[in-house]
This record gives structure tokens, C-alpha cells and sequence, in this order.
């Protein structure tokens, strides 16, 4: 049985997959167990804030401050003329620090140095510091700096998320405070169901599934059933992840932009194929034969076959590839499937990232074309 | 002193001396190329290598001395390759021509080769005319002619680099194709048919006589048939002879006269006629030696006519190359491996015997044909539409035995420039407006030089002129202070985008070499070079605010 006859149709859908895979696991990584999430009283909580807010990052110095040459200093309130990141400092921090890991210091070594320079004037002085703020949160996931520099620059009459500020409060290990700001919040009233997604991550399942309910009657209901989707996917409630993401793609839409629509709709079918491949996989579920799917490598597509006998995996082996180097994935990496018997938990081989993936991918296709062939 | 000499019977009944060092070689040779010249089984690439070669890879290109003193001459510079050849010249003092009767592994095929054929094709070895046993000495003059000229042709004719070459092109595929995969082999260029067909050739000589090539041809043997002139040591017949004639037919070199005795520039000790001498009449001992010597050695044969013809053909040979090199190639120039000297010294160092190719992982390293000129044929480049340069291997210079490719540790490689990479904004998918595409950036970031970063394009601003998100693509943009052009990008865009996706005809990122885009320097260090450019560049304020300054006096 061949799943996939084209290898374009394999990329297309490998990435989709990854994309998707990668998002609820990133959920994942911050939906941390109750026991392992740190826990902090409103004191420790403030100390912390209070004592690194007013130091510098460990990587202060080792960061250069450096911009291009054209950038106007002067960093006014409103961006004059046509769209230029070389000269007007906003876009050059949202084409250029922004999309790159390896700018995020030295962009808010610049946002600071403009912070110190325009000291006397109040509107600036506030909107630099919000800015800190804003890049110390989504560039570093520094929580405690985040919420300093946003608290000082609300007396500036500048516009502070709160959610933002709420999800600082909650890494920062204290629930109580971000319930205080979330508790302002009746309704999810932003773009990617960012409200939903935090009380999805403090664990309140129940309040997010309900906030979401609400946007959707609201008139954004693509955006809030995927996020219900992917609050469901989080906690292992697949079934109904699935109704959710279905009722994402059927929704129909009449306030949320176009544009955000399509890639929600797209990230909702992405999702649906992430857990009918991964997350509810199961081997016990194939029945005897052999499985054929492929996946895009390092260097093209690889193809792998996978014996499915007595409800075992008893062979993974890699059929076809165009690999130059990461040859020690092709071996290792279907020794530990059979191992694990599945692919979840299975580990990339170190330095042949690229190359595991595929063969992982490959097999839980492979392995899912079977599961549907039973049940179709 | 007496030397020994190995009796007829002895030599029948078991494997010579000789045999044994010859196969030794050729075993030492093979071993060195397709062992430790083969650069896979770890990621670690130079850690490696550095581990497998407990002899040095070149070892027997430095011991070819035509190499050492044609590349020498043509870039009149001092390199290090000199030693070894100065070594096996002097050992050859002691022991005439015994490179090419012990140790040349070419020698040692084409004796091969001659008695594969000889059983089955040539009956009695034929003494052929010595009408062109000059030849080689003719050929030699040619080539250090042309290196006086500063043009470099001894990579067509020095014994080592012509076979490390010909191993290249006929047995490194085969080991890749049975080693990894044939889909691994790079396609041929005309310039492999050319050296294959050289190869080919050289062998058929046997048709003509034993060792042909050797005896009429070979430069490098022509090389040390004048150092022969120096020989301390020689072959003798005394008195004890009975003119049975076996040893004009057991030598394969054409060294013994119609008389018996030694065509002194000819002999490499290689004692073929002691051994079959059924009266023990040959010695080898000390040349101004009082041995029982009736019969020494007859001056070499050549005439005044033969020198001025031979020496007039260099110089017109060596001018006639000087002409028909150096013109401008088409296109791009060539992108050469990482630490390679200036262009111009590095055609002249250039010895054109493939060992960086063979040593190179994924074969980045590929022979130039005939595209850029009859001075490039088979010198290496990259090539990054098929693989990308590893940032874990510096394996080319640590093999190169002239230091046309300097040897340079991991750290200096990965600074060393050979190309820049450049985006083809008509082509690349997210500057296109087709779709989000990250190859080259992932591809970068992984090869740890950071040098292609994101730039975000094409955003779309809503009615208070504030871009939306996810409006816009994020489309790559080279970093000319950190790209060292190993194309890893470009083997990526096209691996996936031309040849999977099939969306593209030409990867959209591409490595050109030129000057300002390499760094090719004949000493120093790349790093500095790489320091001092980032001086240069960043033209940026560095009003560094010092650390106390963290915090803005209001905020205490």
C-alpha cells in the first residue's frame, strides 16, 4: 500500500504535520504539571520583579549596541512617510530584530539606549519602556523584566497587554496574581484566542472551553474552535479536539479577517492530521502487513517500509533515500521505533536531526495509513 | 664494502626483496588513498581525519620530486615539499633510481600490467629501438621549462599526481558507488574522459615494450636518472661473466649494453639481472670501488644535437604555454577550496592530483573541466549545487602537498572566505511572493555561521499605517561580515525547492567567488582577516552605555 504517491504531496503534508506537531507541544512544554510548575507567594513574586528589573540580563555586556547608520534616532511617535526599516526604528524592529534570534539582544540593547536618550520626553520615555517590556517577554521569555518595565511604563499613559502581563504573573509562579488581572477579562477579545490559550495553560480547562463557546457566538468562531481544539489536544481529550477542529474548518466567519481565517482553517486541518497520526496512534490498532509511506529528508524524499505482525512493529526499514551524509539515522532511528514500538518519545539521532524526523514521519504515516484502512 | 647480491636459485624459489617493497608500496599507496582518504564514518570531519592518518596522506606526492621542484620553480617560492624530495633525491644517491624499481606504485602497475600482457599478447620481450629513450628527458625539460615560465604542466606528466589523479577518476567512484551509493558519484566532465584516456594510454604502452612509460617517458624518472650522474653506488660485472646474455633479457629498464655492461642512467638498482646471472657476476657495490670490476658503466649517449634540440623544444614549449594560459575564463570564476592562495599562485602550485577531491566529504570538491581554461583543467572547485562545504572538515588543505591549498586549522577554516552567498530576489520563493520558505536560514544557523538572516517582506499596513501580522514573509538576507561561502544554502535550496518541490530551476541562493568575496592570502590568519573586516563594516555608533547605566537614575 502506498499512502503517498508524490513526493511534492509528501512535503506538503510532512510540514503541515511538523508544524502542527510542533505547536501543541510547544503548549505542552508550558502547560507544566502542577508539580513541577514553581509556585510562589505574591512577596517572592514582587521581590523577584523588583530585584532583576533592576539589574541587567547576565548577557548585557557581551551584546553589542549596534543599528545601521540611516536609523533615525529621534524614534517619533508616528512613523512618517513611506514604510522604511532602515531608517524608522519600529519597522526596523519588526523587519529585521524580530524574525532574527541571533538581533534579539543587541535590538533590545538599541530600544534601551533610545529609552535613556529621550528621557525628558514622557510619551517616548513610556512607549520605549513599553517596548522593553513587550521584547523582554516574546523575544526572551524573561518574565520578570517583562513585567518590570511594563509596570513602570503604565503611569505613562502607554497601553499594556494584560494578558501579557498575566502570563508573566503566572510563570513567575503566582496564580493569584494573574487571576487578578485575567479576572478583568470577561471575554476573549483578541485575534489568536490568547486569553483562552493562558487559562488553557493555568489548567482551567473548563473556563477556557467556555470562553471559547463565547467568542465563537461573538462572531470569531474559526479562531476560538481551533483554540478549543488545541485546548483539548493539550490535555489529551483527542475525540473532542477533533469535533473542535472540525467545527473550525465548517465555521462560518464574519468578523475575523480573512487572512487570519485561512491560516487558522489551514492550522485546524493541520492539527487533525497531527493527531490521527501521532497523538492517537497506536500500533495494537494496524493489522498484519506492510506499510509504505515517505517523508522529506535532508537532501529529498526518504521512503520507509513498516511490517506490522501480531500487533508488533517487527521492522522498520528505510527503503529509499537520497541522504549524503546523517547515516547513522538510517539505522538507528528505525532500531528505536521497534524499540518504543511507536513513535512517540522516539529521539532524533544527535547531529541527523533532519534525517529522523523524516523516517518518524514516514513510519507514523506509514502506521496511520494502516489504522485507517481498518477503520475506515 | 660489499653489497650483497642475490643468487639466481635463491630468487626462483622465493619472492624477491624487490617484489616485497614494490608491493608494499602499491598496498601503502591504495591504502592512503581509498583508507584515510575517505572521509566518512563521523560528522567530525577533521577530528577524524586527523585520527586516521597516522601517515601522512601526500606522502607519496612528496615523494615524487618532480611535484616539489615544478610547483616550486613555477611560483618561485620555497615550500616545504621540498624536503621530502630533497630526501628521496640524496637517498637516491646512495641508491640510483630506486624510487622508480622499489618504490614508484605507477611503476609498479605498469610492471604489472606489462606481464599481464606480455604472457598473452607480446611473446619474447623485444629490444626495442633506444631510438626515443630520450624522450622522457625531453619531456622533462618541457615541463620545468613551462614552470620557468610560471605555467604549470607537470600535473600531466609527474608519475604520483598523474596516478593519484587517475585513482580518482576510475577507483573513487566505484568506492563511493559500492561505499555509500551511486547516486553519490558526480557526473563526468571532459576533463575525466581526457586524464582516463591519458591513463589508458600509459598502459597500452606496454604493447611497445616493457615499461615503456618508465623507460622513454616518464619525467620523473628522468629526474632521477640525472641524480643517477651523482650515484655513489653501481652495477658491476666481473670477470666471472660467461656472456650467457640472460641479464640483457631479465632487465626491465633497458640498462645493460650489448656488452654487459650498465647504461648508468638507466639502472635502478632493481638487481632483476644478478638475479638470473647463472655465474654470480653481478655486483652491486660502491661506484669508485676497487670490487673486481672489468666491466663499469658507459657514459650516458647524448649528443650535442639531441640537447640543443631538446632544450630549444622546452623553451618553445614553456612559451607556448605561458600563451595559451592566462586569458580571462568565461563566467564566474571558479570557487576555490577553503585557504586556497591567490589565484595566480594557486595555478602555479596546483599540482593537479585530485588527493583534496578524493578526501573531501560529499564531494563538494569536483575537478574543473575545460570551462575555465586550459590553466584550470582538473584543478578543484567547489561545486555548491551538490553539496555544501562541511563546517567540521579542513580536510582539502590538510592533504594538498604543495600548499596550493594551505593546511589550516578547523577554527581558521571556518573563517576563511571562498565565496559570498547571494539571493536571487526574482527567484527566492518568500521575495517572490510565493511562499514562506526558511531553508537556507535553518540551513546556516545549523552550519553555525548565522550568516543568512530573516528580513520580513511584503507587509501589508493596516488604515493606522501598522503592519499585520502575518501579512508578510520572511525572506533571507546574507550577512556579508559572517557568510564564508560554503554553499551549504544553495545545496538546500536546490536539493529541496528544485529538484523535491520542483518549484525552482536554479537554487535562489548562490555562492560567487571574486575579488572582495575570498580570502586568498599565502599567509596569516583568516580570523584576523575576518576581525578586521568587522572593524571596517560596522560603521555603527558604539555609544556603549557602561554597565552602572543599566538603570536611568528616575527609575532608583
Amino acid at each position: 500500500m502506498m499512502i503517498t504517491k508524490h513526493p511534492c504531496h509528501a512535503a506538503f503534508l510532512l510540514i503541515t504535520v511538523l508544524a502542527a506537531m510542533s505547536h501543541p507541544q510547544a503548549c505542552h512544554s508550558q502547560h507544566v504539571p502542577a508539580d513541577e510548575q514553581v509556585v510562589r507567594t505574591r512577596a517572592e513574586v514582587e521581590t523577584i520583579i523588583q530585584q532583576m528589573g533592576t539589574t541587567p540580563p547576565d548577557w548585557w555586556d557581551s551584546a553589542r549596541l549596534t543599528y545601521p547608520p540611516t536609523l533615525d534616532l529621534d524614534w517619533p511617535l508616528k512613523a512618517e512617510g513611506e514604510w522604511d526599516a532602515g531608517k524608522n526604528v519600529g519597522q526596523y524592529i519588526w523587519d529585521v530584530i524580530n524574525p532574527n534570534p541571533g538581533r534579539w539582544k543587541e535590538g533590545i540593547r538599541l530600544v534601551h539606549f533610545l529609552m535613556i536618550r529621550h528621557k525628558d520626553d514622557r510619551d517616548k520615555l513610556g512607549r520605549s519602556m513599553e517596548t522593553l517590556g513587550r521584547m523582554f517577554h516574546d523575544l526572551m521569555g524573561d518574565w520578570a523584566r517583562a513585567a518590570f518595565w511594563w509596570r513602570k511604563s503604565m503611569p505613562y499613559n502607554v497601553y499594556v497587554d494584560p494578558i501579557s502581563l498575566a502570563h508573566c504573573y503566572w510563570k513567575l509562579g503566582s496564580r493569584e496574581m494573574a487571576e487578578e488581572v485575567l479576572s478583568t477579562l470577561p471575554d476573549d477579545y483578541t485575534r489568536h484566542g490568547a486569553l483562552i490559550k493562558l487559562w488553557a495553560d493555568m489548567g482551567e480547562i473548563d473556563k477556557a472551553l467556555k470562553l471559547a463557546e463565547r467568542k465563537a457566538a461573538g462572531g470569531m468562531p474559526t479562531i476560538a474552535y481551533r483554540t478549543a481544539g488545541d485546548t483539548c489536544r493539550l490535555v489529551g481529550r483527542y475525540t473532542e479536539a477533533l469535533a473542535y477542529y472540525e467545527k473550525a474548518l465548517k465555521a462560518k466567519e464574519d468578523a475575523g479577517r480573512e487572512g487570519d481565517v485561512q491560516k487558522d482553517r489551514e492550522r485546524a486541518q493541520a492539527s487533525i492530521e497531527a493527531i490521527k497520526v501521532f497523538d492517537t496512534l497506536d500500533v495494537a490498532r494496524v493489522p498484519d502487513g506492510t506499510y509504505r509511506a515517505s517523508s522529506i529528508a535532508y537532501a529529498g524524499p526518504l521512503h520507509v517500509e513498516v511490517i506490522v505482525k501480531g500487533r508488533r512493529i517487527q521492522v522498520v526499514r528505510v527503503t529509499e533515500h537520497e541522504e549524503k551524509q546523517f547515516y547513522a539515522a538510517l539505522t538507528e532511528t528505525p532500531k528505536r521505533i521497534v524499540e518504543k514500538q511507536g513513535v512517540r518519545g522516539v529521539d532524533a539521532v544527535t547531529g541527523a536531526t533532519m534525517t529522523s524526523e523524516a523516517i518518524i514521519n514516514a513510519t507514523a504515516k506509514a502506521l496511520a495509513g494502516g489504522m485507517r484502512k481498518k477503520s475506515p | 664494502m660489499r653489497m650483497t647480491s642475490v643468487t639466481a636459485e635463491s630468487g626462483r624459489r622465493k619472492l624477491s626483496g624487490r617484489r616485497l617493497i614494490q608491493g608494499i608500496c602499491l598496498l601503502a599507496f591504495l591504502v592512503l588513498f581509498l583508507y584515510i582518504c575517505w572521509p566518512y564514518g563521523s560528522q567530525q570531519y577533521a577530528e577524524a581525519f586527523r585520527d586516521r592518518e597516522v601517515i601522512d596522506a601526500e606522502l607519496f606526492l612528496w615523494l615524487d620530486p618532480l611535484v616539489s621542484i615544478s610547483t616550486a620553480v613555477a611560483a618561485r617560492m620555497f615550500t616545504w615539499c621540498l624536503v621530502p624530495a630533497a630526501g628521496i633525491l640524496l637517498f637516491c644517491v646512495v641508491f640510483p633510481r630506486a624510487f622508480c624499481g622499489y618504490i614508484c606504485p605507477l611503476g609498479t602497475l605498469v610492471h604489472g600490467f606489462d606481464r599481464l600482457v606480455r604472457r598473452r599478447v607480446i611473446s619474447p620481450p623485444s629490444r626495442h629501438g633506444r631510438r626515443w629513450s630520450n624522450l622522457r628527458f625531453y619531456v622533462l625539460a618541457g615541463a620545468l621549462a613551462a614552470s620557468l615560465f610560471g605555467v604549470l604542466l607537470s600535473g600531466f606528466v609527474a608519475a604520483i599526481a598523474v596516478l593519484t589523479r587517475a585513482m580518482l577518476f576510475t577507483l573513487a567512484p566505484v568506492q563511493m558507488g559500492l561505499g555509500k551509493g551511486w547516486y553519490l558519484v558526480p557526473p563526468m566532465n571532459p576533463g575525466h574522459v581526457l586524464s582516463i584516456v591519458f591513463f589508458v594510454l600509459m598502459f597500452c604502452l606496454a604493447f611497445l615494450g616493457r615499461r615503456f612509460w618508465c623507460n622513454h617517458l616518464c619525467p620523473t624518472g628522468a629526474l632521477f636518472s640525472l641524480v643517477n650522474i651523482l650515484r655513489l653506488t653501481e652495477r658491476r660485472v666481473t670477470d666471472a661473466c660467461v656472456k650467457c646474455g640472460k641479464c640483457l633479457n631479465a632487465c626491465p629498464f633497458d640498462a645493460i649494453n650489448d656488452d654487459f655492461s650498465t647504461r648508468g642512467l638507466n639502472c635502478t638498482s632493481c638487481r632483476s639481472c644478478s638475479r638470473v646471472c647463472p655465474a654470480g657476476a653481478i655486483r652491486f657495490t660502491w661506484r669508485w670501488g676497487r670490487t673486481g670490476s672489468s666491466l663499469g658503466s658507459s657514459q650516458p649517449t647524448v649528443s650535442r644535437r639531441g640537447v640543443l634540440v631538446g632544450l630549444g623544444g622546452a623553451v618553445v614549449t614553456g612559451i607556448g604555454a605561458s600563451l595559451a594560459v592566462g586569458g580571462p575564463s568565461d563566467g564566474d570564476p571558479p570557487i576555490r577550496p577553503p585557504g586556497s592562495v591567490p589565484e595566480r599562485e594557486f595555478l602555479q602550485l596546483c599540482v593537479r592530483c585530485g588527493q583534496c577531491i578524493k578526501v573531501c566529504p560529499n564531494n563538494v570538491l569536483q575537478p574543473v573541466g575545460f570551462e575555465h581554461g586550459f590553466d584550470s583543467l582538473w584543478t578543484p572547485r567547489v561545486v555548491a549545487d551538490w553539496s555544501g562545504c562541511e563546517p567540521t572538515c579542513n580536510n582539502c588543505g590538510q592533504v594538498c602537498p604543495t600548499g596550493a591549498v594551505r593546511a589550516l586549522p578547523l577554527e581558521e577554516k571556518r573563517a576563511a572566505r571562498i565565496g559570498l552567498a547571494v539571493v536571487d530576489q526574482g527567484g527566492c520563493l518568500p521575495y517572490a511572493g510565493r511562499e514562506a520558505c526558511q531553508l537556507c536560514v535553518d540551513e546556516c544557523r545549523m552550519a553555525g555561521y548565522d550568516a543568512v538572516e530573516f528580513i520580513r517582506v511584503g507587509s501589508k499596513l493596516d488604515e493606522n499605517g501598522r503592519p499585520i501580522e502575518g501579512s508578510a514573509l520572511l525572506a533571507p538576507v546574507v550577512r556579508g561580515d559572517r557568510c564564508v561561502g560554503c554553499g551549504l544554502c544553495q545545496m538546500r535550496c536546490r536539493a529541496i525547492n528544485v529538484k523535491v518541490k520542483r518549484l525552482l530551476r536554479h537554487s535562489a541562493i548562490r555562492v560567487v567567488a571574486g575579488e572582495g568575496k575570498e580570502d586568498r592570502v599565502m599567509s596569516g590568519s583568516y580570523i584576523a582577516l575576518r576581525d578586521e573586516r568587522a572593524r571596517q563594516t560596522t560603521g555603527t555608533p558604539s555609544g556603549n552605555a557602561a554597565p552602572g547605566e543599566y538603570l536611568p537614575d528616575f527609575l532608583k
